[in-house]
């Protein structure tokens, strides 16, 4: 026990230097007066807060947020498996593996799609390299998992995303 | 010999070679999609265009011979200009389908639009698309990506003589395509994959598996053949996606065949062997390394002390670089049973010569010549005409066996049958065989894109080997492994690294130099059996 350092001998002191009270301090009272009229004059003034998660915030239109997988017009992933996303991803978050497309009008297709939305750091980086706009970020920010495993999105996962935001452009709308 | 000025830079040619010869002799790169090396000159991209004084009209580079006085200019705007109307002419009907080509990141089309290039299409009209088609074993043809610079046909006129592949139509119509019937079968065939500079013929085996640039090129040599061709193992992640002829002068040229292009699926095959293993009431079992290289070594000791020396045998496989065929000897040297060292050969297959003159030969190991070599090095004169003599081996009561993955199968079931009689059988390798299910202990060594070391080919061409990735699982490095059952029985070797037992090798044998003198081609050991010379 002798080798361990009073430190709270020590702070006692220091806070007594600081706080030399004197009587007025010492009745408290207008201390609490002057936090009671602070507290009361905040209720009438413009409020910041919000009642989250019942009310969110509006964010600006070109937040990014979670990822979404476009579908093309038939209802297919849009994404060609093209890997340019997952090169430029400064993260290396996206992990994809490519296949041959079971459509005859495509060639190439994504058999897995993963993003770790946990290692994301929301760059936006490759919604700019997808050459056909397949990747897109969303103005979701609210993910909510059990373990880390449940934050790393799949393809269909990912394209539910899509589903829930359709009718909000991504980022392009605003270039 | 000629002189010519090339970018005001002299240069003596040699006789009877090209501007473009001369100018990659210098570091002046023109740039070229026809030309290839290995191949007929057929000028006819018009990318190497290049100003000649007192000639009118630009000439091509890759097609012009040098002659004496000749002023050459690659960098004039003349030379840029034709450079950009090529490169136009070329996109005017491509389909830029780069992301999802295979071909996209070693492109030379590509890589010459971004720095010959425009940079914009001016063509307003509909572009011809075609689906692709299978055309051959590993082949596909996307007839729309072909920029008609005739390698393809080339190729399969002059290196292979197959003379699958012709180009039909004229002018705009032109398209490369396969004769009707046939399909690019034979066994270069993937070379076409190779040198197509786009992405119009493709491999199927790597089709869609990475995109190139995730790939590491670790500089090794092709295990399927005693020609041994130089190779770059393309992997990522600890897995080998594709292989790739490296230029070697000395062995291959500029090709491989695509049964050695295949032998890459071994190094990631579900047989390979992961754990040592130890039979215990008569069933192969998991153990670790330390139990197995203790009770292994305990047993040989005791079968020398109970029978003496030569009731032991010692095998090893083609598949071994010489180092560890080195290392294998020493330890046959020093527990005294160098009679009893012998060969397990390669398989055999049909020696195919090609047109080019390309040939895979019928041993169909990497290192046979390498492996004789070292064990005649050791053995006793007298019982060196037994070194393959592998029935020689019934009745001794323990084995060592040092096998491969491309061992002769009799030969396999031969000694399987020797260990299953034997006392104790030890039995190192990489994959399982009917040789590892008879063993007593099982010692998982690595696969060739594992180890380092040097190959010796069929023409005394001594070429090292680099590691790409860990051997799978538990496996350990097949040197290392010996040289610790040599430890273990209380021989240690003098030599403790690959490096060092290469240094050996080179004063011990005639001819040879250690892996660091090989350099990237090879070095042709002028004693070489083939060669001529006596040898053993
Ligand atoms: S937003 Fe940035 S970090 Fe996230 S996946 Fe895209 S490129 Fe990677
Ligand atoms: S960049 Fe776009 S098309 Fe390419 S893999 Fe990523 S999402 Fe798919
Ligand atoms: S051949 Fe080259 S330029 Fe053409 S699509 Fe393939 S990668 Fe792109
Ligand atoms: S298919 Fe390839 S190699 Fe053959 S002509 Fe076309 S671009 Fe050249
Ligand atoms: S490289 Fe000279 S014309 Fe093609």
């Amino acid at each position: 026990m002798d080798e361990k350092p009073d430190t709270e001998g020590k702070r006692e002191e220091i806070v007594r230097e600081a706080h030399e009270m004197n009587f007025i301090d010492r009745l408290y009272l207008p201390a609490l007066l002057k936090g009671l009229a602070d507290t009361f004059r905040h209720l009438f003034e413009e409020k910041f807060t919000i009642e989250y998660p019942e009310q969110k915030r509006q964010v600006y239109p070109r937040y990014r947020g979670l990822h979404r997988l476009n579908k093309d017009e038939l209802g297919r992933v849009k994404c060609v498996a093209c890997f340019m996303c997952s090169t430029i991803c400064p993260a290396r978050c996206i992990y994809i593996v490519g296949a041959e497309a079971p459509w005859p009008d495509r060639e190439k297709y994504p058999v897995r799609f993963d993003i770790d939305e946990l290692r994301c750091i929301y760059c936006g980086m490759c919604e700019e390299a997808c050459p056909v706009e397949a990747i897109e970020l969303t103005e979701i920010y609210d993910m909510v998992g059990a373990s880390r495993k449940d934050l790393i999105y799949n393809k269909e996962m990912l394209l539910e995303i899509y589903d829930r935001t359709k009718e909000k452009g991504g980022m392009k709308k605003w270039i | 010999m000629p002189v010519i000025r090339i970018d005001q830079r002299e240069i003596e040619a040699d006789e009877g070679t090209t501007i473009m010869q001369a100018a990659d002799k210098l570091g002046i790169f023109i740039p070229r999609y026809c030309y290839h090396p290995g191949l007929s000159i057929a000028g006819c991209c018009r990318i190497c265009g290049v100003e000649v004084e007192d000639s009118p009209k630009l000439l091509m580079a890759c097609a012009t011979p040098v002659k004496e006085g000749m002023v050459v200019r690659t960098d004039t705007e003349r030379v840029k200009m034709g450079q950009r109307a090529v490169e136009e002419f070329l996109l005017l009907n491509h389909p830029l389908d780069c992301p999802v080509c295979d071909q996209a990141g070693e492109c030379v089309l590509q890589d010459y639009s971004f720095t010959y290039g425009f940079g914009e299409s001016r063509f307003r009209e509909q572009k011809i698309k075609q689906r692709k088609k299978d055309v051959g074993r590993d082949l596909l043809l996307y007839a729309d990506r072909c920029i008609m610079c005739t390698r393809c046909v080339r190729f399969a006129h002059e290196v292979s003589g197959h003379d699958q592949v012709g180009v039909f139509n004229r002018g705009a119509h032109t398209e490369i395509g396969v004769f009707p019937g046939i399909r690019i079968d034979d066994l270069l065939a993937g070379n076409i994959a190779d040198i197509c500079p786009v992405g119009a013929f493709l491999s199927k085996d790597f089709l869609f598996k990475r995109r190139v640039w995730e790939l590491k090129s670790t500089k090794s040599v092709c295990p399927a053949c005693s020609v041994g061709c130089s190779v770059l193992l393309d992997h990522a992640d600890g897995r080998i996606h594709r292989l790739r002829p490296r230029h070697n002068p000395n062995v291959n040229g500029h090709w491989m065949c695509d049964i050695g292009r295949m032998d890459y699926k071994m190094v990631g095959s579900a047989d390979r062997l992961k754990k040592p293993l130890a039979r215990k009431n008569g069933m192969l079992e998991e153990i670790s390394w330390s139990d197995v290289i203790a009770y292994a070594s305990g047993r040989i000791r005791q079968i020398i002390t109970r029978h003496g020396a030569d009731a032991l045998a010692f095998v090893i496989s083609s598949d071994a670089t010489n180092e560890e065929a080195l290392t294998f000897a020493k330890l046959a040297e020093k527990t005294g049973s160098l009679q009893n060292l012998r060969l397990l050969s390669g398989k055999r297959g049909e020696r195919i010569e090609f047109a080019g003159g390309f040939v895979i030969e019928s041993d169909r190991s990497p290192n046979e010549h390498g492996v004789l070599d070292v064990l005649k090095e050791f053995m006793p004169r007298e019982s060196q005409e037994r070194v393959t003599d592998l029935g020689s081996l019934a009745g001794k009561r323990g084995l060592y066996i040092f096998c491969g993955s491309h061992s002769d199968r009799g030969s396999i079931q031969l000694l399987a049958r020797a260990a299953a009689a034997a006392d104790f059988a030890l039995v190192h390798g990489n994959v399982s065989s009917p040789l590892t299910e008879a063993a007593t202990m099982v010692l998982p060594g690595a696969a060739y894109a594992e180890k380092e070391g040097t190959y010796t080919n069929l023409r005394g061409v001594i070429q090292r080997i680099h590691p790409a990735f860990d051997p799978p699982g538990d496996a350990g490095h097949d040197f290392d492994i010996v040289l610790q059952i040599a430890g273990a029985i209380g021989n240690s070797l003098p030599f403790q690294t690959v490096a060092a037992a290469s240094a050996e090798l080179a004063r011990r044998l005639r001819g040879y130099v250690s892996m660091e003198q090989t350099g990237d081609t090879g070095w042709v050991n002028p004693y070489s059996r083939v060669a001529g010379a006596t040898k053993g």
